[in-house]
């Protein structure tokens, strides 16, 4: 049977001059670290140009790379910085809503950027309560602050391990706990907010102090 | 149940949802929930919470991503190979091991360096300088992202300490904004902030010294989940909305500010009248301007003090030029950072 390499042989094999091995890697974690950048941004374009440029990082610094450290960590960390980037970037140019009118004559057939952006969601196959759902939440996660955000996104849409979030993001494994746990809280409150009919109890991720320690139980 | 076990097993429950438990854990919370129907209804409470978020799918990126990446890195590979210098190539006319410098070339390394030190000397404290602020609003944007989450947990309410609740408090006090703890004993205005530190809402206590003006935050050998307060005022390099008066609650559209660099009025947390010809927080050089972190979570430098809601003086409370001790924010509108 062949054994699969690990990202950390692929790398050692890129630089020990094997031609494809960066490929591999690179076609191994494109999907979810675009998946992961573009919960974060909202943007599927910026999405991919922040993915190259992660790559294009990591295919820069390999040598630096400490082969006693994980490689998928190491990787999302500077996703997540490159991200954070293009976030803090975007937050400094002026920019009108997506749907400010760009053209039309104001008696109809006026177009708003909205409509020119190709959708960065799963095609919702004609559901359209589906796609309303989708749509809700999307703007109700849009609205965690960015802090717990990008806790709830590693942690819970990409279900990486919490040692790893807390590697990825420097910060201690009950930090990880603690804003995974607000997180949830924050986005059921707005959630709730924004859909007439009750969804579940936010209350039963009711906040709660942020001692670490307070949580004693091993894994 | 009782209420102090909620927490821990709200825990499970997340974690249980994201594979996390570990296989003990895991038929632990399994045998509660077949014992205990409280539990059973709080995890289905749970589970309900948690069923929207799956509702969020993305789509996968296009077919050309992975190739678009790839040409990029051949095109990268092609301009500077990596791992390989072509300076450090062996051979004719390579790298031979050992530097050779004449005496010549040494002087004229050392006049050039003597003459970037006299031109670009002066301008480098400017430079440092601007460097120093830039790093005070990053410091403030920390603290504006360690208050969001605080006010997240407190339903909009901002740190507030109340003296005579014992000695190190446990939790986040349960004060909602706009509302007085149960005592009517005030800490000193900087303790709340300290709540920030001693729940480790900010990355590093540092934040809360200004490059420009602080010593380390918590001192060698000290630990900050032992401490309840600045182990001296002098410390904390920045001042906050008097918690003595109406507090507004933290909000991503209010401008109002609530914390800038050190209020000029108070000189070693003594009040001063304020000389006319100083306006500006004391922290940076020169007094050329101050660093304000804004209710929104917002924090940049301004180099006049009027920055408050409608052209309020944030040194100020209301238009008051005294301060005994007890003056406040003088309305909604009004800012008033004090020590």
């Amino acid at each position: 049977m062949v054994k699969t390499p690990t990202d950390e042989q692929l790398l050692a094999d890129h630089l020990a001059g094997r031609p494809d091995a960066f490929e591999l890697v690179v076609r191994r974690h494109s999907t979810e670290l675009f998946r992961f950048v573009l919960r974060f941004t909202g943007n599927s374009v910026a999405a991919e140009d922040v993915v190259q440029e992660t790559f294009l990082q990591v295919h820069q610094s390999a040598v630096s790379f400490d082969p006693q450290r994980r490689f998928k960590p190491w990787l999302f960390t500077i996703g997540a910085n490159k991200a954070r980037d293009w976030l803090r970037t975007r937050s400094r140019r002026s920019e009108l809503p997506l749907d400010a009118q760009i053209d039309g004559d104001g008696e109809g057939g006026e177009r708003s950027f909205r409509d020119l952006l190709m959708s960065d969601e799963a095609d919702p196959g004609g559901d359209m309560e589906v796609e309303e759902r989708r749509r809700i939440v999307r703007g109700a996660v849009e609205e965690v602050p960015l802090m717990l955000r990008e806790v709830l996104v590693l942690a819970y849409y990409h279900r990486i391990p919490y040692k790893d979030v807390a590697e990825i993001l420097h910060i201690p494994v009950g930090t990880v706990k603690s804003r995974l746990h607000a997180a949830v809280g924050y986005f059921a409150k707005v959630y709730r907010e924004r859909t007439s009919e009750s969804h579940g109890d936010p209350d039963a991720w009711a906040s709660r102090d942020g001692d670490d320690s307070a949580r004693g139980r091993g894994q | 149940m009782r209420d102090d076990e909620i927490m821990p097993l709200d825990d499970w429950i997340l974690d249980d949802h994201l594979d996390q438990l570990s296989e003990v854990d895991r038929g632990r919370l399994h045998a509660l929930m077949r014992d205990d129907p409280e539990f059973a209804a709080r995890h289905r409470r749970c589970q309900s919470v948690l069923e929207p978020l799956d509702a969020w799918t993305t789509a996968p990126p296009s077919a050309g991503m992975v190739e678009k990446i790839l040409d990029a890195i051949a095109e990268e590979e092609d301009a500077a190979p990596v791992g390989r210098d072509p300076n450090f190539a062996t051979g004719s006319g390579g790298y031979s091991g050992q530097p050779r410098f004449s005496l010549r070339d040494l002087i004229a390394v050392a006049a050039v360096i003597a003459f970037f030190f006299g031109v670009l000397g002066p301008s480098m404290t400017v430079v440092r300088e601007r460097s120093r602020r830039a790093r005070c609003a990053a410091n403030l944007g920390e603290i504006g992202r360690g208050l969001a989450f605080y006010a997240q947990a407190n339903s909009g309410a901002l740190p507030l300490y109340a003296a005579g609740q014992g000695a190190i408090p446990t939790s986040f006090l349960p004060v909602s904004a706009g509302v007085s703890p149960p005592t009517a004993t005030y800490a000193p205005n900087r303790r709340h902030l300290f709540l920030l530190v001693r729940f480790r809402l900010v990355r590093d206590p540092q934040v809360f010294a200004c490059p420009s003006d602080g010593e380390p935050i918590i001192p060698p050998g000290r630990a900050a989940g032992a401490l309840d307060d600045w182990v001296e005022r002098g410390r904390c390099s920045y001042d906050s909305i008097n918690a003595s008066g109406p507090v507004p609650a933290f909000s991503y559209r209010s401008s109002q500010p609530y914390m800038a660099d050190a209020n000029p009025m108070f000189v070693g947390g003594r009040f001063h009248r304020i000389d006319p010809g100083v306006t500006n927080s004391r922290n940076h050089r020169r007094g050329a301007g101050q660093n304000v972190l804004f209710l929104d979570g917002s924090a940049d430098w301004h180099t006049t003090p009027n920055v408050g809601l409608k052209g309020d003086n944030i040194w100020q409370a209301g238009s008051l030029m005294e301060y005994e001790g007890t003056e406040t924010q003088q309305s909604a509108d009004d800012t008033f950072l004090v020590p």
